[in-house]
């Protein structure tokens, strides 16, 4: 265990340098990370111009989610999506190779070997969204809240780590389907919509495949206004421990199936 | 003529291909549209939208803008900027007898082809469970229908060809494609009919290309906007592919001038 936090200390080493050697590459980052985050901002006041609320999502509200998916997405990006991002490439041109031949875990070289440094910024925009939209959405915040808001939050980036990292394992059967990696940022996106939306799937499958990427910002949103529904947090919380063993069980068992393109 | 109908030919069996990918892609794109039409369901359902609009209007309007979103739009910045320009793809088209800007159109038009064949049966799919009726535009102006389609197709990709050039100068783009892709999602009316924007916003978005490309299209197959009002669309549209294309020219000979072939 020690051993990998070493080397998780050498991967953040190493990307910090990376940082500051291609300059331009940093402002690319800290452009889109400003871009996104306003255009949630700018989304939510357009939108709300002709909605006053839903389903007791006021405009306050909205906008303290739009701040959460900010926070929350700033702190998956940052962690593991700039490493999964690479997963189409490595698999495709056969370089997984050199992966599966080092001699530590393959996934947790494949999800943390890249450190998006300049996406902490969109934690920082959601985190002073959140700041400024507290009084108006008259959110008291008590240690036990705190604890729970942690909690879900490391929750919901847990699914959605496993989740992505399982859909993204298809790449060894399918290597050139690169764009399944845009496919999970879509499907990230639907965080940015209060879960009350989904409704009139209620009952299909869509809902049961949908349902928890709606959950994973407005859950860490509801501890904060107060309003959990403990029976989601659970719905979320085995969601995401399960995926989390999925993922591992199906790396391992599509490695079987690698072929290799360099050998 | 003949040389770029071959390509074409040659772009089809790519797509046939790829099969996979372009349903990833059609997937993606019946998400984003879908995720917003929820938003606008449940803000009808629970009577919060200032205004009249009907739950069938709004779904008529985004499945429309999913056929928009995948047969007119066009997405080639990337493959321009990444593979050619960047990693020096270009210098084989240098040496063709062809234009680059009409081989790059004519290879994209058979995805444009599979996407909307794909729209128009999710469309037909949709319109069965919800009963969402296509309202039927008046045969006179067909034609002009038709044209405004073509032009929006022409519109969008002249628009794209000149977003990826600032790759000769900047080399990796994709900041610059994040921003351009916010803005289009807001001016275009991806995001929400520009008739619901504040009056300011509309004007805005009124005197940029983008409103021409998906709104002003969906609007004329939505059967909302008068002949006379389909002409200055369409007059609108033309304006800005001679703005966007002599643009692009004049771009085109400067960073052409600055390219290097990489790996040759």
């Amino acid at each position: 265990m020690f051993r990998y936090f070493k080397l998780y200390q050498q991967f953040v080493r190493i990307n910090w340098k990376l940082l500051f050697a291609y300059r331009a590459s940093l402002l690319n980052h800290v452009v889109n990370s400003l871009t996104w985050s306003g255009f949630l901002f700018i989304s939510v006041l357009l939108l709300t111009n002709k909605v006053s609320s839903i389903a007791g999502w006021d405009r306050n509200a909205l906008l303290l989610l739009a701040g959460m998916y900010n926070l929350v997405m700033g702190i998956y990006h940052s962690i593991f999506a700039k490493s999964l991002h690479g997963m189409a490439e490595i698999v495709l041109y056969g370089k997984l190779d050199a992966y599966l031949l080092k001699p530590f875990d393959s996934q947790f070289h494949l999800s943390l070997r890249e450190v998006n440094i300049p996406g902490f910024l969109r934690c920082v925009i959601g985190i002073i969204m959140v700041a400024v939209l507290a009084p108006q959405n008259h959110i008291v915040l008590t240690v036990s809240t705190l604890v729970l808001f942690l909690l879900t939050l490391t929750i919901s980036v847990v699914f959605l780590y496993s989740s992505w990292f399982s859909t993204l394992t298809l790449l060894i059967w399918f290597p050139r389907m690169d764009n399944l990696i845009d496919l999970m940022y879509g499907t990230s996106g639907l965080g940015r919509y209060p879960k009350e939306v989904i409704a009139p799937f209620h009952g299909t499958f869509m809902f049961f495949l949908l349902l928890p990427f709606f959950l994973v910002v407005s859950i860490p949103t509801k501890v904060l206004l107060d309003s959990a529904n403990y029976l989601e947090i659970g719905l979320l919380s085995l969601l995401a421990v399960f995926f989390l063993f999925f993922s591992r069980y199906f790396w391992k068992f599509a490695l079987r199936s690698y072929s290799g393109g360099s050998v | 003529m003949k040389r770029y109908f071959a390509m074409f030919k040659v772009s089809i069996q790519d797509v046939l291909q790829s099969r996979s990918v372009e349903v990833v892609w059609f997937l993606l794109s019946c998400l984003n549209t879908f995720s917003i039409l929820l938003f606008w369901i449940a803000a009808i359902n629970h009577k919060s939208v200032t205004g009249s609009i009907s739950v069938p209007q709004i779904q008529l309007y985004y499945l429309l803008l999913l056929f928009a979103g995948q047969t007119l739009m066009s997405h080639v910045e990337e493959s321009v900027s990444r593979y050619d320009i960047k990693e020096g793809g270009l210098s084989k088209f240098l040496l063709r007898p062809i234009s680059y800007f009409w081989f790059r159109y004519w290879t994209e038009l058979p995805w444009r082809f599979a996407g909307g064949i794909m729209s128009v049966a999710s469309f037909i799919v949709f319109s069965f469970i919800f009963h969402i009726g296509l309202p039927i535009p008046p045969l006179a102006t067909v034609p002009l229908l038709l044209l405004l389609l073509i032009s929006t197709n022409v519109l969008a990709f002249t628009y794209k060809m000149l977003l990826s050039l600032p790759t000769f100068w900047i080399t990796d783009s994709w900041a610059l494609f994040e921003v351009m892709e916010v803005i289009v999602i807001i001016m275009s009316g991806f995001l929400m009919p520009l008739s619901f924007f504040p009056d300011i916003m509309q004007r805005l978005a009124y005197s940029l290309p983008f409103a021409y490309m998906v709104f002003v299209p969906v609007q004329a197959m939505l059967g909302q906007l008068s002949l006379i009002q389909m002409v200055q669309g369409f007059g609108m549209q033309l304006f800005w592919i001679a703005v966007l294309g002599l643009t692009y020219r004049f771009v085109w000979k400067k960073g052409i001038s600055l390219y290097t072939g990489v790996g040759m």
